[in-house]
């Protein structure tokens, strides 16, 4: 603690830049306030009454995926991974361009006219395939987002240079409250109205702060630092000794395309798209965003691990010095760069942004999971029992309990990895499953409840991609490793992804075929 | 390495340029999507509401 404190001590942040964080704090609560007289039924509030429109479609996308966890989680990679880390932001990209042009599943679950997923997975396989899907998919979403919370707080705890011990969980109690208030007043209304303010002040945020970071440290010596730190390694992600490698790029390939596809919060905005071809070209512009949400908060990685390579005391701090010393969380250096780089006032704004960029993940993820728990799990339970205005009111609770749970997970979870992976393996769990069910179920005629069934199953095995789950695993048969090492193979997060994909096809394949459904469902047709 | 150095910038320069592109134009167009948005759920909202 008191490492950190002295390291944050010395950021411009001022009281003006406390009055424009206020500010838009007050904007986002009225506007929650605003959206909830929009709220007539439970179509209202999760899709919004499904009239959003193309640019309005891109803001709320990139609003929702360009989260501050993202910049955070990016941040981090850029300053322990270099240039090389861009790899990931240009596949994510190319992949979203791919999605656009080709619609491949978003348009045909548009078609479906579902609210969420797991309806579609209710339609398909059965009722009882939609609540195992429902809860498997809030699990691994939950659990995902575990860690969104502590992390946008790092940020502002890093950015403002707050002193206190328990500035922390006080930044985390009083950002959850906001996001809570406004989400459960308006629904989605409310998250797609705010995710346009915040895409315009997100936008502004991010080409100011890049422009300020490349004028300060100087194009030139940014790579020139990094050359002579890092290496090839900093720019190739396949070269020997590279921190990433080719299982890596593959898992990432893969990720890029579950993100745009299959990514409940990014699929919600499919949804509530006002036709099929809105959602393409939602997709296909959202392509551009896909890649930058990565590569700008990757840029500020570097740039914080040059800034920082110039100051022997904030190096001793992040990097360590000859006498092995506990060194700093590396998810704090890019908070700490801008606060050391950016003016008084410009400082306040980028704050605001990247609030901005919290809530609007916030909100959507917590809106995603809990109507995903009402509209696959409680209503094929309750079935007429549950009101339209019933549904409502447990959505607004699910809210409320899933923010009340992840900062419990924030409190306990002891995060080895870098945060990237921690996010890539926990959000496995759910779209690995999914990616077989959706791409049999659309696309496959014979894919069966059972095929559907065996694969959800094995999509939950990635769990094991967490260094804190094998370590649990072997303490339990009596090792001490952290990671499990069969035949000289470690186990680590992407081969187990990787591993979990081709185990959950075959699953598929070979249940639907071992076990076939004898009244399949062939799907709506194209208007 | 030179290569990956030349593609890591250029995907850099291009990307800030679309993504600045895209910036103005969902924020002039977006606006008018909000107004449509609304016009919409003020035609679907329930009467009892």
């Amino acid at each position: 603690m008191e490492l950190l404190t002295s390291v944050i001590a010395d950021t411009n942040f001022s009281a003006v830049d406390w009055g424009v964080v206020t500010i838009y704090l007050v904007l986002s609560v009225g506007i929650g306030i605003f959206a909830n007289r929009y709220v007539g039924n439970l179509s209202d509030y999760i899709v919004a009454g499904r009239g959003v429109r193309t640019a309005l479609g891109v803001a709320t996308l990139t609003g929702t995926e360009m989260g501050l966890v993202t910049v955070m989680y990016s941040a981090q990679k850029g300053f322990t991974g270099g240039f090389a880390a861009f790899h990931i932001g240009l596949i994510s990209g190319l992949l979203a361009l791919f999605i656009g042009v080709t619609g491949f599943i978003v348009t045909r679950l548009r078609r479906e006219e579902v609210l969420t997923i797991p309806e579609y997975y209710g339609r398909r396989y059965g009722k009882g395939v939609q609540i195992f899907g429902g809860v498997m998919l809030a699990f691994g979403g939950i659990f995902n987002m575990g860690m969104f919370l502590k992390a946008g707080s790092m940020f502002i705890v890093g950015i403002t240079g707050m002193q206190n011990e328990s500035a922390l969980t006080v930044v985390m109690v009083v950002l959850l409250g906001l996001v809570l208030f406004y989400t459960v007043m308006g629904g989605m209304v409310s998250v797609i109205l705010t995710d346009y303010v915040q895409f315009v002040v997100l936008s502004f945020g991010l080409f100011l702060a890049t422009g300020l970071a490349i004028y300060h440290l100087g194009w030139g010596h940014i790579f020139d630092v990094i050359i002579a730190e890092k290496g090839e390694v900093a720019f190739n992600p396949v070269a020997e000794g590279s921190s990433f490698g080719f299982d890596y790029v593959m898992w990432m390939a893969f990720l890029g395309l579950v993100n745009c596809a299959l990514w409940p919060t990014a699929v919600a905005r499919a949804l509530a798209a006002e036709s099929e071809a809105s959602v393409k070209k939602q997709f296909m512009f959202s392509s551009i965003t896909f890649a930058i949400r990565n590569i700008i908060p990757y840029f500020w990685g570097i740039c914080a691990f040059v800034f920082i390579m110039g100051i022997p005391a904030l190096k001793a701090a992040f990097i360590g010095g000859e006498d092995g010393a506990t060194t700093l969380d590396s998810l704090y250096a890019m908070p700490v760069f801008l606060g050391q780089i950016l003016p008084v006032g410009i400082i306040g704004l980028l704050t605001a942004a990247m609030i901005a960029a919290f809530m609007s993940t916030h909100d959507s993820y917590l809106l995603c999971w809990s109507s995903v728990l009402t509209n696959d799990v409680a209503k094929p339970l309750l079935g007429e029992k549950l009101s339209d205005k019933g549904a409502v009111l447990l959505t607004r609770f699910f809210v409320v309990a899933i923010g009340l749970l992840i900062l419990f997970i924030s409190f306990v979870y002891p995060l080895k990895a870098d945060l990237w992976d921690f996010m890539a393996v926990t959000g496995g769990i759910y779209f690995i499953g999914a990616f077989a069910l959706l791409a049999a179920g659309l696309y496959w005629k014979p894919a069966s409840r059972f095929g559907a069934i065996c694969a959800l199953c094995a999509g939950g095995l990635n769990v094991l991609g967490l260094p804190a789950v094998q370590g649990i695993l072997l303490g339990a048969l009596g090792y001490s490793a952290d990671r499990i090492d069969l035949f000289h193979v470690t186990f680590s997060s992407e081969r187990v992804g990787l591993g979990t994909v081709t185990l959950a096809v075959i699953c598929m394949i070979v249940g639907s075929l071992l076990v076939p459904d004898k009244h399949p469902y062939h799907g709506k047709e194209e208007s | 390495m030179d290569f990956w150095i030349l593609l890591w910038k250029l995907v850099f320069i291009v990307g800030m340029i679309a993504f600045g592109i895209l910036a103005i134009w969902v924020t002039i167009f977006g606006a008018r999507d909000i107004v449509h948005l609304l016009a919409t759920l003020r035609g679907t909202e329930d009467p009892e509401g």
